[in-house]
């Protein structure tokens, strides 16, 4: 065996390392107190949030005076590093200042959410700009998608939380394969809705996606969701009415943002969950995307449940193969995709985005119309169908 | 607990606290070291200390039991099989299980029989490779009469020891047990090596491992087909860069913590990418579990004895079934096969040249070097690829799709080319930064140390991926 050298250092004593330890910690906090701050306010909602706040708000305060949070700045300016997770603003809005290039509003749907800013139970938000997607308090019109070419593919943008990593990227491979799409994928692990605080995603879609004028956008939330969320400066739990209304009002401000354009937008649901209290919990988020999409001739809903759990409904890790066998389809931390769960979920979508894209849409018989997913569709190896939440007003 | 937290850092300053000051009580110093790590491996889930609880259990009355049995040889040897079996029972039924019976279904099926074996998807807890195989060294080594019994709070706490625990160096008990039942000193902590190793780690785990995956490895690997071939190669060349410096970096905070702690752990990486030959690659990636697999898997296969073929045969299963260790997927089988067919061929080859007499030149040591890095990294492709279709959509793409692409972006070359010329770089010269160190205040010594934690913290992404290794 061999053992690193101390090359002739000298040694230290325990109460010298533990001074030393100490001073660097005390300064070490201080320099690095923006990031102090915001892993304090990215815990849960709860007394120990409180309490981290509270211990770093003087470390932050002497960052500040002193001058002493400009190194970490500068450093990171010079890296050109990404600030734009753990840095969100709190609020859940759509930024107003981003440029739009959507057409007029067609007036709410039924159902419409409420808008950006207004908080549950306030009803409709007032109007405004339409920065980064669709103005506030109104649904934008219906879908307007063009026939792909080997030459001008449809652009397809495929992103969401640490679930969107498997899907997007099996489902950008299925895509692009076509030549029908180009598809690229992009995931933002522990993000979600709930939290704008730690990844600020209406901003980001208006900032850096719906720039790239994407034409079809496929997103997955959720897993991180179902955990406390403010409303007003109260704390409330998913089983809580005013957070299923703070929630769904999220959803479909995201919803009305992406729909923009005459995009189409699908949102794919999270699948059954290892752990049953976490699994149920799921349940209600999955029947708010559900609602949500109903509402909108924009959105599909791709209901993963019955695509990833088809023998009983419950959480299942394996699926059949295709090939006489079983695959594992979901990863040991029972939440996560397999690649090949992510292979069956992305063919299920695959089938929802063909069945709106002209000339990619099976002509089926007695001529259901585009925007339905071709009845008893079936994923691989599997028999389960893909229930979707097709248009179901004009616009 | 990941060690890159803050969480860690509160957890190791009062296990630094709490150990010195209990060092002087021997028992309670054990008892406090024990309660840390448990609570250190709890963390994740709780449900998994009855597993270590258990597995120290039944290690510890296996080898007293073989050192009671004295001369009885039967006895000591049906104990010896016994504690092997359980020990790899119990790492076969959380690792393999499901990959030996959808293997076996697989195959059934491919030749036309339907089976439908119980499937389970049964959690990995973590670390249990790494304190299966030293519990496992235990044994062996009281069986073969290298180590005395140890009591059984010592050997608790060798077995459970917070900072080798998930994801090594795996120490053998002759090595620890001895550190855990001798003084040691309070006024000699080793810790400008132990800085040095901690920062080191962290800046190569944090900063290094996360921006190389997350710039180019995880999207190469993840869709091959979408892009050019030199994105392809520089995600391969980065994964190589990846799990070097996740790996290593891991090993390097185990072995600082452990220092600070008063504890010398063996060295696990000496500049892998300057290996000149597979051996040599050997010698110097995860040291200790190389050692491990010589002592107690190709020694046991006959090592040397019996011909030159057999020695070969030897080696490729020692290689093969390490390749397992990494995880039940035949990619991991795949790439301790390569390891272990180049480690053949490149002996045979030696043998060749000697018998013709060929003289190396001055290039010959480059050319070993380029040849060994690269089977290096193409092995890797097959540890990394989630299958083998996706190992061979890698391979394709190096061959087909040229050009260049989008990922390879300068800072990405300027990553791979320094972490490999960094380990060029003689480690005298890092060790007279450690001496300088040393000799400096405890107010510079702190600073110094807040300027590293302001770098890697700014640097570093938000939030720290699970560290590779714990996987397996």
């Amino acid at each position: 065996m061999r053992y690193h050298r101390d090359a002739g250092a000298r040694p230290m004593r325990a109460g010298h390392v533990a001074l030393v330890g100490l001073v660097s910690f005390a300064l070490g906090a201080v320099l690095n107190a923006d990031s102090l701050s915001g892993l304090a306010n990215r815990q849960p909602f709860g007394w120990k949030r409180d309490v981290a706040r509270a211990l770093v708000a003087p470390i932050r305060w002497t960052s500040r005076t002193t001058g002493l949070d400009r190194p970490r700045r500068w450093i990171q300016e010079v890296a050109g590093k990404d600030t734009s997770v753990g840095n969100g603003s709190g609020e859940f809005v759509v930024p107003t200042s981003a440029p739009s290039r959507r057409g007029s509003g067609s007036g709410s749907a039924p159902g419409s959410t409420p808008g950006p800013g207004a908080r549950p139970g306030s009803g409709s938000g007032g109007g405004g700009g339409g920065g980064g997607g669709a103005s506030p308090g109104t649904v934008p019109a219906g879908l307007r998608l063009r026939r792909p070419t080997s030459s001008q593919p449809l652009r397809v943008w495929i992103g969401g939380d640490s679930m969107a990593q498997e899907l997007g990227a099996s489902l950008v491979t299925k895509l692009n394969d076509t030549k029908a799409y180009a598809a690229r994928s992009e995931y933002h692990v522990s993000t979600g809705l709930t939290r704008p605080d730690y990844f600020d995603w209406p901003g980001y879609l208006a900032e850096k996606i719906l720039p790239t004028r994407p034409e079809v956008v496929v997103v997955i939330f959720g897993a991180n969701d179902a955990q406390r969320m403010e409303v007003d400066g109260k704390s409330y739990d998913v089983d809580d009415g005013a957070w299923q209304t703070e929630y769904r009002r999220r959803v479909g401000l995201i919803m009305d943002q992406l729909g923009s354009d005459g995009r189409l937008v699908v949102w794919v649901g999270t699948p059954r969950m290892r752990s049953s209290s976490f699994d149920r919990r799921q349940g209600v988020l999955d029947g708010i995307y559900a609602d949500e999409a109903k509402k909108r001739p924009f959105v599909r809903f791709v209901d993963s449940r019955p695509v990833l759990s088809p023998a009983g409904g419950g959480y299942t890790a394996y699926l059949p193969d295709g090939k006489g066998g079983q695959a594992l389809a979901r990863q040991g931390d029972g939440v996560h995709l397999s690649l090949f769960g992510a292979d069956v979920l992305a063919t299920a979508v695959q089938k929802v985005i063909d069945a709106d894209v002209p000339g990619r849409a099976p002509s089926p018989p007695g001529g259901a119309p585009p925007g339905t997913a071709p009845p008893g569709s079936t994923q691989p190896g599997g028999t389960a169908p893909v229930t979707t939440r097709p248009a179901a007003g004009g616009g | 607990m990941l060690f890159p937290t803050f969480e860690f850092a509160v957890f190791f300053a009062l296990a630094f606290l709490g150990s010195w000051l209990l060092r002087p009580y021997p028992v309670r110093w054990r008892l406090f070291l024990l309660a840390a790590s448990y609570t250190f491996y709890g963390w994740w889930d709780w449900r998994f200390t009855f597993l270590l609880a258990g597995s120290t259990l039944v290690n510890w009355t296996a080898a007293r039991g073989i050192h009671r049995a004295g001369d009885h040889e039967g006895r000591r040897t049906r104990i010896l099989f016994s504690a092997v079996v359980a020990n790899l029972g119990a790492l076969g039924f959380f690792k393999y299980y499901g990959f030996f019976v959808t293997s076996v279904a697989g195959g059934f099926s491919r030749v036309g029989l339907s089976v439908n074996p119980p499937l389970l998807q049964v959690i990995l807890p973590i670390g249990i490779s790494f304190y299966t195989f030293q519990a496992l060294s235990y044994v062996i080594d009281t069986y073969r009469g290298d180590t005395e019994p140890a009591p059984f709070l010592d050997f608790a706490v060798y077995l459970s020891f917070f900072p080798h625990l998930v994801a090594g160096p795996i120490v053998r008990a002759r090595e620890l047990l001895p550190q855990l039942q001798g003084k040691a000193d309070p006024r000699r902590i080793d810790a400008a090596l132990a800085f040095r190793l901690i920062f080191a780690g962290l800046f190569k785990k944090v900063v290094v491992s996360s921006f190389i995956s997350s710039a180019v490895v995880d999207q190469v690997f993840r869709n091959p087909g979408q892009y050019k071939n030199l994105e392809v190669l520089a995600g391969v060349y980065g994964y190589a860069i990846q799990i070097y410096a996740d790996f290593s970096g891991y090993t390097d905070i185990a072995i600082g913590a452990a220092l600070l702690l008063g504890l010398r752990f063996p060295q696990n990486f000496d500049a892998p990418y300057t290996a000149r030959s597979i051996q040599d690659f050997w010698r110097r990636w995860h040291m200790t579990l190389s050692f491990w697999l010589r002592d107690y898997l190709y020694i046991p296969l006959g090592g040397n004895r019996g011909g030159e073929r057999r020695m070969e045969r030897n080696v490729f299963l020692t290689m093969l079934l390490g390749g397992l260790w990494h995880g039940a997927a035949w990619t991991f089988v795949a790439w301790g096969a390569i390891h272990g067919g180049a480690m053949v061929v490149e002996r045979r080859f030696d043998q060749w040249q000697a018998r013709r007499g060929v003289v190396a030149t001055r290039w010959t040591p480059v050319r070993r070097w380029l040849v060994t890095f690269h089977i290096v990294c193409f092995a890797w492709i097959f540890f990394r690829a989630e299958s083998f279709g996706l190992a061979w959509q890698v391979l394709g793409r190096l061959a087909t799709g040229w050009g260049v692409g989008t990922l390879v972006k300068p800072m990405v070359v300027f990553t791979i080319v320094a972490m490999i010329a960094a380990q060029f770089v003689p480690s005298t010269l890092v060790e007279r930064g450690q001496v300088l160190f040393s000799r400096t205040g405890p107010v510079v010594q702190g600073v110094t140390l807040a300027l590293g934690f302001l770098v890697i913290d700014a640097l570093g992404p938000t939030g720290v991926a699970p560290f590779i290794y714990f996987q397996f």
